[in-house]
């Protein structure tokens, strides 16, 4: 019969060890998609924010405000020539190595 | 401060590598633990060790450092297995249903075979208290804390569950 020496010692045998077979990658895995889940109310928040700040930005001025400065800059002959000269690089550069 | 200390840290930080190593490190014991106490499925235990560790990865910042993470661990095992037997009621197997033991003790001898076969005849609590006692080195104290028990009761589950497996195995002893 069993006395309790034999029975400590039994009991206090460390369990089998378990195989990790992919185990601790598909843990890690659900954990990145519980992250990413819980993201999503962050970012559904700062959207949020952003549309609402948008109603109170006067659209009209500053798309009135962009179209000014980009008309002045079409009609600077310095900015028409750097942009001509970065086309021209490009186009000959793609030419070059595609011979 | 230990590796796991800094592990702990960063994975609190949402470090994915520290996390994993966390998972490697503990996976083993954990899942033994949850394979005894669903008496040899290993379905259910992985599905819970997994739920375990997807609980701890978004509590980590409220673990404390009082205790050691293992009983932590143990602990979010211990109620998910609760919430689980509530809803399945594994523990109405009959006692000639007991499955398998054979992938909980393996390696081992017929000793270690015939003591996961008593160990499925107690109860769910008799099970978690010796385990986290005996083969997980857990102290009373660490163990009353992750089964939320009291010190006395947990005690009191740890003798009646060695007395039981005792008389179980003594009657198996004076069958063979």
């Amino acid at each position: 019969m069993m006395n309790d020496n034999q029975l400590d010692q039994l009991l206090n045998a460390p369990l089998a060890a378990v195989a990790d077979s992919g185990f601790s990658a598909r843990v890690v895995v659900r954990a990145r998609t519980v992250r990413r889940k819980e993201n999503v109310p962050f970012f559904a928040a700062a959207l949020v924010c952003v549309a609402a700040m948008l109603i109170f930005v006067p659209l009209l001025r500053v798309t009135t405000v962009i179209a000014h400065f980009l008309t002045g800059m079409a009609a600077s002959p310095a900015i028409s020539l750097a942009i001509g000269a970065l086309v021209l690089t490009f186009t000959a550069e793609r030419a070059l190595a595609q011979r | 401060m230990s590796d796991e200390d800094i592990l702990l840290r960063r994975a609190a930080g949402r470090d994915p590598a520290a996390f994993a190593s966390l998972v490697r490190r503990h996976q083993s014991p954990l899942r033994g633990f949850l394979l005894r106490l669903t008496r040899g499925d290993h379905a259910l235990a992985d599905d819970l060790a997994q739920e375990a560790f997807i609980e701890a990865y978004r509590k980590l910042a409220q673990y404390d450092g009082r205790g050691s993470f293992a009983g932590w661990l143990y602990a979010i095992a211990w109620s998910r297995f609760r919430m689980a037997a509530r809803k399945r009621r594994p523990e109405a197997l009959g006692d000639d249903d007991v499955p398998d033991m054979r992938a909980s003790a393996a390696g081992g001898s017929e000793a270690r075979l015939d003591l996961e076969k008593a160990m499925a005849k107690l109860a769910p609590m008799e099970r978690a208290s010796l385990t986290l006692c005996f083969a997980l080195g857990l102290s009373h104290d660490e163990a009353a804390a992750a089964l939320k028990l009291p010190l006395g009761t947990l005690k009191s589950h740890v003798t009646r569950g060695r007395e039981k497996l005792k008389t179980l195995l003594a009657a198996w002893e004076r069958n063979a």
